[in-house]
């Protein structure tokens, strides 16, 4: 479903040049949850932003369900993201003047398509209590879940996820990596970004990322029972 | 430190000229202001001691030993009254009374034309009036000036908040930071202000030559070191708090979200189109920075308005009320007269299309009392002209020594008078005002009124008029009549000049005053507009993260522009239609013209308005595009 063939990205650093992404090559299969660990500053936001064409490689290929998105201009980008990834931010970045329900419905309202997943979502979220609130109302936890809502709405192929429980105490993030999970069981192609192990130990696959190179990757079998 | 500044102004270029040119810019529009206020106040108090002295009040009094009146500054003796000058002007009025109390007092008069110019004067006080207008234009440049420099410091800020972190990071504490930009500030602030203290005193001096020049008058440069003193420390003072604005109110937003923490959702109106109602609720949120943009959009719709009416007010004054003589040299001979104008004669008809002599005589007149029952003069010297044709505009054209204007056919011009030219009725209308500074170019002429036969109303006599354009005129007709004839010439050419560099100063000025306050409005509207669309840099990441396309970017920003416009437009009418009552009144109390109407100016405007927000907001989200999706979003805002 996911194939990234030598990627590199770099960033200027004043003089110095940091290889944030040093010669990737991934292969992730349809169904797949995968949680990419790594120190800090090792490069795995950098990684999956660019999985999500939030960022431009350097060079490489990343291929999604047979489109190279790394050839794609900044229009058909959006577009394609659009219909086929739900990206989640460490620091949920909703819009502040959307109330929960606006929020989680923008990207259908967007792409001007018809969903009728919105009340299956935000029950399954548990914040159908909230559905009017503005994000500022909301404590971390509900707000992470409208984000989710809203990398959901589209139904999405893949959903990628950056540090989803960072900002978070034990028992919300523990209640978030479930809902992940749920999702996952229904078929959900997921990857996300944890430096916390014993949350990563959820997934299915544990990808560990070193000074910007893929440096282990391994099944997690206990957690496909 | 120093070199840290400096290294900042590199990686900041082009903002950091930008704030430069902001405070060069709005230091010297308040130092050429007050500096061609105090150039002019100093001309008129010259004008003033030449005309009338420099003496406070004049009384007939039997006041003796004056010298023992310790407030007196000078006293002196003209003919059976006493000419005083107080040590403080300001007093006049009390010390006199209290002067006045102590000795007999008769025919007190006070130096109205000097002690206006202190704006002390109980009478007419043409200077406080001007005076009031120079705080008004000054308090609108102040308005303005704060908006540009606080947008383009906080655009700066913005810029720049990468570095702070860093150097946040590294060590610096905040009260070591804030004082690393306050002394930024303050370089800033004192460099900006000197080049544009230079810059005015340059272009007050071109200025004060070009209207000696013109106006044929002799203003001097005049420097007030206290008072240009007290404008440095104002200005160093005021930008110095603008830059430090910022940072006060980002101590203010944390407050502010507690705030919001209570804020309840009400429920928004529904949109059918997604754009429109994404631009709505964004402008519901972001009120504070459309908040600046739509006040600079206001000032720029009011200002380019009423500025335009100035302008039109100058060109009808200018069309209206200044006649040009139509001839170039009025000559008289007053010995053999007849004589020397056959010779004058002969010569012009043998070069008919060169030269071009006309016979005048000069008449009483009478005004018909019936229509004209004010104190003017019923009796008047009247100079007719031969050539109804030619000196059209003169015929229809009379001024009088009490500063009056005759018309025909000037529908606004109200009261009718006939005059009665022996047997010959002219019907004119009179208009209620001269405009302010054309008294004297006015009066120039006597009554002068042109008809087709001069012999039917009086015999030509003494002066002729003469049209031509040969240059040395006076020379020519000297050495024709050789030195038997005493030949008095005056050069109408050079008056004409005169006219005509006064014209072109006029609208020199009121075109400049047009283009300054465009120009001040449209950058105020840009730093704004700038500013508001650098803070939704995040936003504009987050919409685009999830599926917003640049063709919704454009409908959004078209929504926007239209919806702020629109609003700006509503607060600039209330206030156009304003300030049309009002000037109205007042321009109708000075001239007499037909009703200006500010409607056409305000579309105008708001039509430039909006194509100019439309435009400017394009080019940063042009800029902005340019940025990767994860920069603008992790570009936090201050
Ligand atoms: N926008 C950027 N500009 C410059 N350097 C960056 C930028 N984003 C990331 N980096 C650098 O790239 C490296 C990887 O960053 P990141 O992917 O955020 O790491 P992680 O998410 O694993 O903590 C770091 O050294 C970081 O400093
Ligand atoms: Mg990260």
């Amino acid at each position: 479903m996911i194939k990234v063939k030598k990627l590199f990205k770099t960033y200027k650093q004043g003089v110095d040049i940091v290889v944030a992404v040093n010669n990737a090559c991934l292969n992730i299969k349809k169904g797949e949850f995968v949680a990419i660990v790594g120190p800090s500053g090792s490069g795995k936001s950098t990684l999956l932003h660019l999985l999500a064409g939030l960022d431009k490689a350097d060079s490489g290929e990343i291929i999604i369900n047979n489109t190279d998105i790394t050839k794609l201009n900044n229009e058909e980008m959006i577009i394609f993201r659009r219909e086929n990834i739900g990206f989640i931010f460490q620091f949920y970045n909703l819009l502040p003047m959307l109330s929960v329900k606006e929020n989680i419905l923008l990207p259908a309202l967007l792409s001007g398509k018809k969903t009728n997943a919105y009340e299956k979502i935000i029950n399954d979220l548990n914040i159908k209590d909230k559905e009017n609130y503005l994000p500022n109302d909301l404590s971390g936890g509900q707000q992470q879940r409208t984000a989710i809502g809203r990398a959901l709405i589209n139904n999405p192929k893949i959903i990628l996820a950056d540090e989803p429980t960072g900002n978070l105490d034990s028992i919300n993030a523990k209640n978030i990596m479930k809902l992940f999970k749920h999702y996952n069981n229904l078929g959900q192609t997921i990857i996300i970004v944890t430096h916390d192990l014993r949350l990563a130990k959820m997934a299915t696959r544990i990808i560990t990322v070193k000074d910007g190179k893929i440096v282990k990757d391994v099944k997690n079998v206990k957690a496909h029972n | 430190m120093l070199k840290l500044i400096i290294r900042n102004f590199y990686e900041n270029k082009k903002t950091s000229i930008v704030f430069l040119l902001s405070i060069i810019f709005s230091s010297m529009l308040i130092f050429l202001i007050t500096l061609l206020f105090s150039a002019v106040h100093k001309y008129l108090l010259n004008e003033a001691i030449k005309n009338t002295g420099d003496y406070h009040v004049k009384i007939k009094t039997d006041l003796k030993n004056y010298e023992n009146f310790s407030v007196i500054k000078n006293i002196k003796w003209q003919d059976d009254k006493v000419l005083i000058t107080y040590d403080n002007i300001y007093d006049v009025y009390k010390l006199t009374d209290k002067l006045c109390k102590k000795a007999k007092c008769a025919e007190i008069e006070y130096n109205d034309a000097y002690l206006s110019l202190y704006g002390i004067s109980k009478n007419e006080n043409l200077l406080n009036t001007l005076k009031y207008l120079i705080i008004i234009v000054l308090a609108i440049i102040l308005i303005c000036m704060v908006f540009i420099i606080y947008n383009v410091y906080k655009i700066l800020l913005i810029n720049k908040y990468k570095q702070i972190g860093l150097l946040q990071s590294i060590g610096m504490t905040l009260k070591e930071l804030r004082f690393m930009l306050l002394f930024e500030a303050i370089i800033f602030s004192l460099l900006g202000i000197v080049v544009g203290f230079i810059i005015s005193l340059l272009a007050i001096l071109v200025l004060i030559t070009f209207i000696n020049n013109s106006f044929k008058i002799d203003i001097s440069f005049a420097l007030n070191i206290k008072f240009l003193f007290y404008a440095f420390v104002f200005l160093f003072l005021l930008i110095l708090i603008i830059c430090f604005i910022p940072f006060f109110k980002a101590k203010k937003i944390s407050n502010l979200k507690l705030l919001n923490m209570n804020y309840t959702y009400k429920k928004n109106k529904s949109f059918k189109n997604i754009i429109i109602f994404l631009s709505y609720l964004n402008y519901k949120r972001s009120k504070s920075h459309y908040k600046s943009v739509i006040i600079s959009l206001v000032i720029f719709i009011v200002l380019s308005s009423s500025f335009n009416m100035f302008l039109k007010y100058g060109e009808e004054v200018i069309n209206n009320y200044v006649s040009m003589p139509s001839y170039d040299a009025e000559i008289t001979v007053l010995e053999n007269t007849d004589e020397a104008y056959k010779l004058l004669d002969s010569f012009a008809s043998k070069n008919s299309s060169k030269y071009k002599i006309y016979e005048t005589c000069k008449t009483k007149i009478n005004i018909n009392r019936e229509n004209y029952v004010d104190k003017g003069p019923n009796n008047l010297n009247l100079y007719i002209i031969e050539g109804n044709n030619y000196f059209i505009n003169e015929a229809n054209t009379v001024i009088t020594k009490d500063n009056r204007i005759y018309k025909e056919n000037k529908s606004y011009f109200k009261k009718e008078i006939s005059l009665k030219v022996n047997n010959k009725t002219l019907s004119l209308k009179e208009s209620k005002n001269i405009p302010f500074g054309f008294e004297n170019i006015l009066t120039k002429d006597n009554l002068l009124i042109g008809i087709n036969n001069i012999n039917d109303i009086c015999t030509p006599n003494l002066t002729l008029f003469m049209k031509s354009d040969e240059v040395n005129l006076e020379k020519k007709l000297k050495s024709l009549l050789k030195e038997d004839f005493d030949l008095y010439y005056i050069n109408a050419k050079e008056g004409k000049k005169i006219i005509n560099n006064i014209i072109l100063s006029v609208k020199v000025f009121l075109y400049s005053i047009l283009v300054l306050t465009f120009l001040i409005g449209v950058s105020t509207i840009i730093s704004s507009a700038y500013l508001s669309m650098m803070y939704r840099k995040k936003e504009f990441g987050l919409l685009k993260s999830i599926g917003l396309t640049t063709k919704d970017f454009k409908d959004m920003i078209t929504v926007e522009s239209l919806y702020i416009t629109g609003k700006a437009s509503l607060y600039s009418l209330l206030l156009v239609l304003g300030i049309n009552v009002i000037t109205n009144s007042v321009i109708n109390e000075v001239i007499d013209l037909e009703h200006f109407s500010l409607i056409k100016p305000f579309l105008c405007t708001s039509l430039i308005s909006l194509i100019m927000i439309r435009i400017i907001m394009r080019m940063c989200y042009k800029r902005i595009e340019k940025t990767s999706i994860i920069n603008l979003i992790y570009n936090d805002n201050i």
